[in-house]
């Protein structure tokens, strides 16, 4: 009994001495690559937010300035400037305010649907289970460009539709994550529930098991708004997006291809803004999900 | 064996037609009268409306999907264009060589580009060429393939002059296009095949291999490769599936009569016809594959292998 | 016995893990002799640096966390830490083989087990062996270790446990090594097959006069067939000697092996309770000062907590601890 004791006590110091949040943490801060996207990414976050401070939004953004058309980039112009005379710099800065909100709500909205979905269908199972996730896997056959195209075609272009085309496609992928995280969970609560009456199902989700799901979640989240900034992107691009004149890095590109051959940084720019941002989210959800895997410990 | 496959055609027959209920479903709240749509703005209402009776649109919904689901199963009607009033289906077999092809030679380049290096990087992990090859995949994944194209292109066809940018007139006018959709593709086989094989790389096999006096290269080809890649197989075939539907972009930009520049077009003009059975079309395809793949991966797994054959 | 051509020597072994925050020390400078056909036996808790050990013999540590500090590994005369890689691969599975832990992990679960087997004598055909020669000794081997040669096209699933660690024990056979090292070639499989296993392994020892290290932590299994035994206790070799030594005459012990002994129930003593040794084998990245064993040791002295005890011979009879010090000066 007393060796019991010694054992618990021993254990005790040693899950005391990190938590696990802190080992993530210090995992993460170790990993290069990781913080190279996490500090390129703020970096942009902040661009976006005070893009009013870096630039002036109506002069150089949107404003037509004949005078200056096709300027190569300079001091002045440090992007150069477009056929309409638009300082590409200040586009790109404001165009980040688009692809952030694009990449971040429609992830939001995919992660709320699918946790939705996904713990229904669990708890519900049996008919109305089948039911959600045949039609996920419906939902999950159709190529995903063909469906949001085919959404914007019915709720038209607008932000908020936008949004919604695209993130209908990635909702599936979500719901199929909660559900099998709520699933282990249920199953063994049958023994839970035997062996400890009085814990709340709702407590159990929320303090056990949506910990255990939050990491696989965070990783494919991250990921996730990297590739749908690239669909909202390529949706402008083939002119069911955003339009112009907004300053969408998709839209930009759009605009710019048939003066590519004459003025090349028109279509270097904006591109380089969505690769550097895809990137850097796509660093940071890698390194997250190398600081949350277990099997890499150590 | 048989059994199993007939029972996983039977399984696909429900989710088939939810895809198609579910396509069906957005296609027709398009906006816009499709009788107007054929008929022009300046038809009568008359005639608009024999139209509407002919074509069915006076009926409730479910029953025009029952006859269009109907239509599909026993006669390969998928309906006609509006524009053209051609049969929908001989369409997409025109359009769909194209997008076949481009989907074939794309992931074949994916596989044999992204495999090796997915391998290479897993044996020499955390070496430099391990974390160069990783950054370079992400790198890869995080370029929006229309954006590689027009740099292609800007670069091949514009500065040097030596590949088409549009048109399918030769082989060589696949070369820019493939390229632009194999190598996001690879980057992902890589990842995923380096992560097979870091986890085949740790098991004790290998160690065993390792003790009876296997080099290196052997324990590699001969006893990793094999665990590493069945659940790659998986992954090749989604790219493929995967790869058909996605080439929507990229033929819009090479100007490549494919499936996918067919329903952009088709959009726009909101020829409904076309893309619901373009849609409808790549769907099946995808389930198809996925089905094809899995059932592959059942046949070369020794483990599940042995279960058929009883 | 035959002193002037042990098989096996290790002279100051010393291995360390490397993690990004800690340094373990699995093995502390151990020293032992293995001698032709003798069948060593090492024994101690999980941890103890056992399969560290073995590992590096065959050089088969963990590449990127193991390192051997310092000493040699002295094989049939030849200095085997310093030779080429090549080379290494040549001495492993056809002159030293080993026998892994866990035979649910050790066979590569997508490969025929008769291919498994035959690829040991692929790899080592010095003497030009034809395909059908081939195919016939891997046919022969496993009739030895009681499996129907027709099964060798089948896949490690189709096997049971113990079928498996047969499968097992005829990979590290195939090519009649002079040094079979056997991981705890037993904790995996049910009691009655254990016995089966066991046998044959003597039984195949005999035949093949292999010299023989068998991991375990399980007396029992020692007294059955080991020459020699050596006891481990936290990276440190606490006490060496033969067979006789430990379960016959001498009653001068290591006071961690009377815990062990007492430990596994014995069938000749009315006591049917276990004797766990009090505590836990030490943090391996934190190790106590002084003998290594004196946080748990019931007959802990001042001594132990600061000085780290020498090893004490009588008569081939090597115990590491300050209470026999003074019995031999």
């Amino acid at each position: 009994m007393a060796n019991m004791q010694k054992m618990i006590r021993n254990k005790r110091k040693i899950t005391s001495s990190t938590t696990p949040l802190q080992d993530i943490c210090y995992r993460f801060s170790r990993n290069k690559t990781a913080m190279v996207g996490l500090f390129t990414l703020i970096i942009i976050v902040l661009a976006a937010i005070f893009a009013d401070a870096i630039s002036d939004y109506d002069r150089l953004a949107i404003a037509v300035n004949a005078s200056e058309i096709f300027q190569e980039p300079s001091g002045k112009h440090w992007f150069g400037t477009d056929f309409l005379g638009r300082d590409v710099f200040a586009r790109v800065v404001f165009g980040a305010r688009y692809s952030l909100s694009f990449g971040v709500g429609c992830t939001l909205i995919s992660v709320t649907g699918g946790c939705l979905i996904g713990a229904t269908a669990a708890y519900a199972g049996g008919v109305i289970d089948n039911i959600i996730m045949r039609t996920l896997d419906s939902i999950m056959c159709i190529p995903p460009i063909l469906l949001t195209l085919s959404l914007v075609s019915v709720l038209g272009t607008g932000l908020e539709s936008i949004m919604i085309a695209i993130s209908l496609g990635s909702i599936p992928g979500f719901a199929r994550i909660v559900r099998s995280v709520v699933l282990t969970v249920v199953q063994m609560e049958y023994i839970e529930a035997a062996k400890a009456g009085g814990v709340s199902t709702f407590r159990t989700i929320v303090f056990h098991v949506l910990p255990n799901a939050i990491g696989t979640i965070m990783v494919n989240a991250t990921m996730s708004i990297a590739g749908l900034i690239i669909a909202s992107a390529a949706l402008s691009f083939i002119g069911m997006g955003i339009q112009p004149p907004a300053p969408e890095w998709g839209a930009m590109l759009s605009e710019s291809t048939i003066y590519m051959r004459t003025y090349p940084y028109l279509v270097i720019f904006p591109g380089l803004a969505i690769v550097i941002t895809a990137l850097s989210f796509n660093l940071v959800g890698d390194g997250l999900a190398e600081a949350l895997d277990p099997r890499m410990r150590d | 064996m048989y059994k199993y496959i007939a029972r996983r055609l039977l399984s696909i027959i429900p989710i088939l037609l939810l895809t198609i209920f579910i396509v069906f479903v957005i296609l027709e709240s398009t906006p816009g009268d499709p009788a107007m749509i054929i008929l022009g703005r300046d038809a009568s209402p008359d005639a608009l409306n024999a139209l509407r009776e002919e074509l069915g649109f006076n009926k409730p919904m479910l029953l025009r999907y029952l006859d269009y689901v109907q239509g599909i199963f026993t006669r390969f009607d998928f309906g006609e264009s509006y524009r053209s009033k051609q049969p929908v289906f001989d369409n997409i077999l025109v359009q769909f060589p194209t997008t076949l092809k481009l989907a074939i030679f794309s992931v074949i380049v994916a596989s044999i580009v992204g495999i090796p290096l997915g391998i290479v990087s897993a044996v020499r992990q955390y070496s430099l060429t391990d974390v160069a090859l990783t950054v370079s995949a992400l790198f890869l994944a995080s370029i929006p393939g229309f954006w590689l194209s027009l740099l292609l292109v800007l670069f091949f066809s514009l500065l040097l002059g030596v590949l088409p940018s549009t048109g399918i007139d030769s082989w060589k006018n696949y070369i820019l296009p493939v390229a632009t959709l194999a190598l996001p593709s690879a980057a992902i086989l890589m990842r995923i095949t380096r992560a097979q094989m870091m986890e085949v790389w740790k098991q004790d096999y290998i160690r065993t291999a390792r003790a009876k006096g296997a080099n290196e290269w052997r324990v590699i080809t001969k006893h990793a490769i094999k665990n590493a890649l069945m659940p790659v197989i998986t992954i090749v075939g989604m790219s493929f599936a995967g790869l058909l539907g996605g080439t929507v972009i990229v033929e819009l930009i090479f100007g490549m009569p494919g499936l996918g520049n067919l329903i952009i077009s088709a959009i726009k003009l909101k020829d409904i016809p076309i893309v619901m059975a373009g849609t409808i079309f790549l769907s099946t395809l995808f389930m198809l594959i996925m089905l094809l793949v899995d059932l592959l991966y059942a046949f070369i797994d020794p483990r599940t292998k042995s279960q058929f054959k009883r | 016995m035959n002193k002037e051509n042990p098989i096996l020597e290790i002279r100051n072994l010393e291995v360390i893990y490397q993690s990004r925050k800690r340094e373990s020390k699995a093995v502390n400078k151990i020293n032992l002799v293995l001698n032709r056909k003798e069948t060593l036996g090492l024994v101690g808790e999980t941890g103890a640096g056992k399969t560290t050990t073995a590992l590096s013999i065959l050089r088969l540590l963990p590449e990127r966390t193991a390192r051997i500090l310092g000493g040699q590994i002295l094989f049939d005369n030849k200095s085997i830490l310093e030779i080429g890689e090549k080379e290494m691969q040549a001495i492993r599975g056809e002159r030293i083989s080993m026998i892994f832990q866990d035979p649910m992990t050790s066979l590569n679960p997508v490969v025929p087990i008769g291919e498994q087997i035959k690829e040991a004598l692929v790899l080592h055909n010095s003497s030009g062996r034809s395909k059908k020669e081939i195919d016939d000794r891997t046919d022969e081997i496993l009739s030895l270790v009681g499996i129907n040669p027709e099964r060798k096209s089948q896949y490690p699933h189709e096997f049971s446990g113990g079928m498996k660690q047969r499968v097992v024990i005829a990979m590290a056979l195939a090519c009649s090594p002079e040094l079979l090292i056997a991981d705890e070639p037993t904790t995996a499989l049910d009691v009655t097959i254990q016995a089966q296993v066991l046998e044959m392994m003597e039984d195949l020892k005999q035949r093949f006069q292999m010299s023989m290290i068998i991991i375990t932590h399980d007396l029992g299994i020692v007294a059955k067939t080991c020459d020699k035994v050596a006891v481990m206790y936290a990276g440190e070799i606490i006490e060496f000697g033969t067979f006789e030594n430990f379960f016959c005459q001498d009653n001068r012990h290591h006071p961690y092996t009377v815990g062990l002994f007492g430990s596994i129930p014995k069938i000749d003593t009315d006591e049917e309770r276990l004797h766990p040794i009090d505590g836990l084998m030490p943090d391996p990245t934190n190790l106590p000062s002084g003998c290594k064993f004196h946080p748990r040791c019931p007959k802990c002295m001042e001594i132990c907590k600061t000085s780290l005890p020498n090893d004490t011979v009588i008569d081939g009879h090597m115990i590491k601890c300050h209470l026999f010090v003074e019995v031999v000066e």
